[in-house]
């Protein structure tokens, strides 16, 4: 089989099977092999319809890769302006048609024998090196990992959402809700008032990142308000919302 | 790898090329094995260094921001990244595969430093306004969306497109697509810079050091490698100008590297406005320069890409972003009216350039003076071996620009943001003619040998350093760490973020609010809320006022999130407030707390909103819309 063709065969059915596990709906690592290989076909192909498979190998990497990532780029827009949406199985399309348009280009191309030189790699580099090169790697990953450890690590001051919104749909409804982000389970005492009357009230205990929500009723001309205890101290409210008179008539 | 370029215009055919690469490239074997026995123990160096680098920010994360310690840890960190690659790269006494090995090894392990800072979600401003215009993008499939906090970003989607395509078929969340787009298109910009500088010269050792020199710019380690249109496009930039290298210089394959210009600047106009005109005019000055040399060929070739170029720049602002230039105009206006008021005489109206540590500053004006010092040796010999080769001359002529940087830097109002924005591309030029003059001194001499092995790497390294110290992020969040009261990076907490979220989720995108000038930011992009800039009379004044009602219904603000934290602590940006903050610079002390709270005694307005230090105000039937 000639260089072309095996070429082509090999980034035709990357770009068909990466299509195929992309608009069949799979997800995990299937997916993340087959997106990659998508994202990358195009553009080694496209590289080697235009330069020929000429030239020193970095060069060849680095168009390679400029031609994948402007495939996106300006097929995006062409796909846009065709009035087609850029969803999932759009983008696995147009990458998979590109790559498999430059195959077609590649193989009614005819096969030129590459030229020796220039064009091929550098010495060999000794193992010794490859591993040094290694050691980098992992000590870079796990400085990644350090950092990474810092970020989710890092102490912030905990808080506690209280918010009373008349609802988009609804000025004469409102949202009304709690969200604990203090780092600990704690308990609360929620108080809601229709002027200076008390209308409802819950306790709630909630875990760090868990959230209470209700519906509660707005009236026109009446100031409404909630009151939330962090307890056991209910004599100073921890958090207070108030939702006006005016507000009812919300837009 | 070799160079097509006539021998008698390379800029290196004046000397006799150092004695380790002439040899290896006759491909001794014992000249390879030395490349990599260099190359290794820095790449492990570079890797220590960088967990250093990270071993400081985790400090500072947990509890030493205030100590001295992480800062120094730090330094060490990037001193061991960047120290021993420039010393051997100055050094000659690499392969080119040694060369490139310890080129990308700096530029990864800068990039990780980069990623390490922020580890877990975008936190830098144009991160985050990027990020919503991909998450606008991949929730629409539709283009030039809405995005409020920056409205331009829609109209240039390359990025967008590129990130919402890999995460869509890969799964991927949009930051780990963000983290791969950006990462790829900096390591390119960087390669392809390379090849660039390797094709004019026809030496690696020059483009190694061109690279680093490149290196030094401010903006690369952090700007310029983030999640923002710029990063992708000056990739495009850089391939498009490699192409065009080979279809005007060149001698294989002109119609295929054509096509990949053409690509390469479709791509560019699509993705970045600046770096789009910035390669038109690229491509006009070597069409130019090709004609002053009578290559009358290579002209028609430059001319054709320029005029295809400056046609898809026209094009795209008629037809897909026409907004682009009120959006560039405010900036080119206000640098005008300073060089204006300059040269007639008075004075400019830019604030004092930048005033950090006195080391920083230091630091910053050794490298002014040693790169301005250093270009006029790179012209004379340009002048003197290479004025018959275009594109050393337009290289040339491009580094000439540097000193009108300097001159934006100390006249123009925010003129270290606009001086740090246009090193991106000075600093291609620059570089080149920056290496051309360091080779030039370091010819092979024992006379001369002590700069080669002394002062041309403590210059390189005293560059890149500046590049770090006056770069992104500022000095006083070099370090990530507890909140800071209207920063950057440090103003984005969980609170911040949850707040903009809470606001999105019940509240609906695209309402018009009222912040300080951290939460500007996460409010726009993890919020979609569309906040105002100008807004430091909503906070300042005591009580309300019929101006202030005024100013609100202009704005059309509808939401006012108030942050207590102003009423405690000084904005660590020096301003408090997003857009023009009449007190920018000149607080002494925190924020009344009487204005922060004055809404709750406001009639009419509902306080919706409450998480101890940020609580949110609805305007909506109060005071400020009353008749």
């Amino acid at each position: 089989m000639r260089r072309n063709q095996k070429l082509a065969a090999l980034t035709g059915s990357a770009a068909v099977a990466g299509f195929a596990v992309v608009s069949a709906g799979l997800a995990g690592p299937a997916l993340l092999v087959a997106g990659l290989l998508l994202a990358v076909a195009p553009g080694y192909v496209w590289a080697e319809v235009l330069l020929g498979g000429r030239g020193p190998v970095l060069e060849r990497v680095l168009v390679s890769a400029s031609l994948a990532l402007a495939c996106p780029v300006i097929g995006g827009v062409a796909l846009y302006v065709s009035g087609v949406p850029l969803h999932q199985v759009q983008w696995a399309a147009l990458l998979a048609g590109s790559t498999v348009t430059g195959d077609v280009v590649l193989l009614l191309r005819p096969d030129r024998a590459r030229p020796a030189g220039p064009g091929r790699p550098g010495p060999a580099w000794r193992p010794a090196q490859v591993a040094l090169f290694a050691v980098a790697a992992v000590v870079a990953a796990g400085a990644v990992q350090v950092a990474r450890y810092g970020a989710e690590h890092q102490q912030y001051t905990g808080f506690t959402q209280l918010w009373l919104a008349p609802q988009q749909s609804s000025a004469e409804l409102a949202s009304l809700g709690v969200a604990n982000y203090q780092g600990s389970t704690d308990s609360y005492r929620l108080v809601l008032r229709r002027g200076s009357r008390v209308v409802a009230s819950w306790t709630i205990s909630l875990r760090t990142g868990q959230t209470w929500q209700r519906r509660v009723p707005l009236r026109p001309g009446l100031r409404t308000s909630a009151d939330l205890f962090l307890l056991p101290d209910l004599a100073h409210p921890y958090r207070h919302v108030a939702v006006s008179a005016t507000a009812s008539s919300t837009p | 790898m070799t160079s097509t370029y006539p021998a008698r215009a390379r800029p290196d055919a004046g000397w006799q090329a150092p004695n380790v690469s002439s040899r290896a490239d006759s491909g001794q074997p014992e000249h390879a094995a030395r490349s990599g026995r260099l190359a290794g123990p820095i790449a492990v160096t570079a890797a220590l260094g960088l967990m250093l680098v990270a071993a400081a920010f985790t400090a500072s994360r947990m509890g030493h921001a205030s100590a001295s310690w992480p800062d120094r840890c730090y330094w060490l960190g990037q001193a061991m990244i960047v120290g021993p690659a420039a010393l051997a790269l100055v050094s000659r006494r690499l392969t080119e595969a040694g060369t490139v090995a310890i080129l990308l090894t700096v530029t990864v392990a800068e990039y990780l430093a980069k990623v390490c800072y922020s580890p877990l979600l975008f936190s830098y401003p144009d991160e985050m306004e990027h990020w919503r215009s991909t998450v606008n993008l991949l929730h629409s499939g539709r283009l030039f969306g809405v995005n409020y906090v920056l409205p331009i970003s829609p109209h240039y989607p390359g990025l967008e497109e590129v990130t919402a395509s890999l995460a869509s078929i890969t799964g991927l969340s949009v930051y780990d697509a963000g983290l791969i787009v950006a990462s790829a298109a900096h390591v390119l910009f960087i390669g392809l810079l390379y090849l660039i500088f390797r094709r004019m010269s026809g030496s690696w050792w020059i483009a190694g050091l061109a690279a680093l020199i490149y290196c030094s710019n401010p903006n690369l380690t952090e700007f310029d490698s983030m999640f923002a249109y710029q990063t992708l496009a000056v990739a495009f930039l850089a391939v498009t100008v490699l192409a065009a290298w080979h279809v005007t210089a060149g001698r294989e394959r002109r119609a295929g590297w054509m096509a990949v210009a053409v690509i390469g600047l479709l791509a560019t106009v699509i993705t970045h406005h600046v770096t789009s005109y910035v390669l038109a005019a690229t491509l006009a000055l070597v069409a130019v320069a090709c004609a002053c040399a009578r290559q009358r060929s290579a002209a028609v070739r430059a001319a054709v890409l320029a005029a295809v170029a400056t046609g898809a720049v026209v094009c795209w602002l008629r037809l897909a972003a026409p907004q682009t230039m009120s959006y560039l105009m405010p900036e080119a206006q206000s640098l005008l009216a300073n060089v204006r008021g300059l040269l007639d005489g008075g004075h400019s109206a830019a604030p004092s350039a930048s005033a950090g540590p006195p080391g920083d500053v230091l630091l910053s004006g050794l490298t002014v003076l040693v790169l301005s010092a250093i270009l006029p040796v790179g012209f004379w010999y340009v002048w003197r071996r290479f004025r018959s080769n275009p594109w050393t001359v337009a290289m040339a002529v491009g580094a000439a620009c540097w000193y009108g940087v300097v001159v934006v830097r100390l006249v123009a109002a925010d003129g270290s943001e606009l001086a740090g924005r246009a090193s991106t591309f000075v600093f291609i030029p620059l570089g080149y003619i920056a290496a051309l003059a360091v080779a030039q001194f370091g010819r092979p001499g024992r006379s001369r040998r002590w700069l080669i092995s002394g002062l041309l790497p403590a210059i390189v390294v005293l560059v890149l350093l500046n590049g770090m110290a006056n770069g992104w992020p500022p000095y006083w969040e070099r370090l990530p760490g507890p909140y800071q009261v209207a920063g950057f990076e440090r103003s984005v907490e969980p609170a911040e973020i949850d707040t903009a979220q809470w606001a999105l989720r019940t509240l609906g995108p695209g309402n018009r609010f009222a912040a300080d000038f951290g939460s500007y930011t996460v409010l726009g992009s993890y919020g979609d809320q569309n906040p105002v800039l100008n807004d430091a009379f909503l906070y300042t004044s005591p009580r309300f006022s019929k101006a202030a009602a005024q100013q609100v219904q202009a704005a059309a603000i509808r939401y006012v999130l108030v942050d207590l934290r102003m009423a405690r602590e000084l904005p660590a940006s020096g301003q408090y407030f997003p857009g023009l903050d009449p007190g920018a610079g000149h607080y002494t002390h925190p924020l009344s707390i009487a204005g922060l709270v004055k809404f709750s005694r406001i009639r009419g307005v509902s306080r919706i909103y409450d998480s101890g230090d940020i609580v949110i105000y609805d305007l909506w039937g109060s005071r400020y819309y009353a008749p």
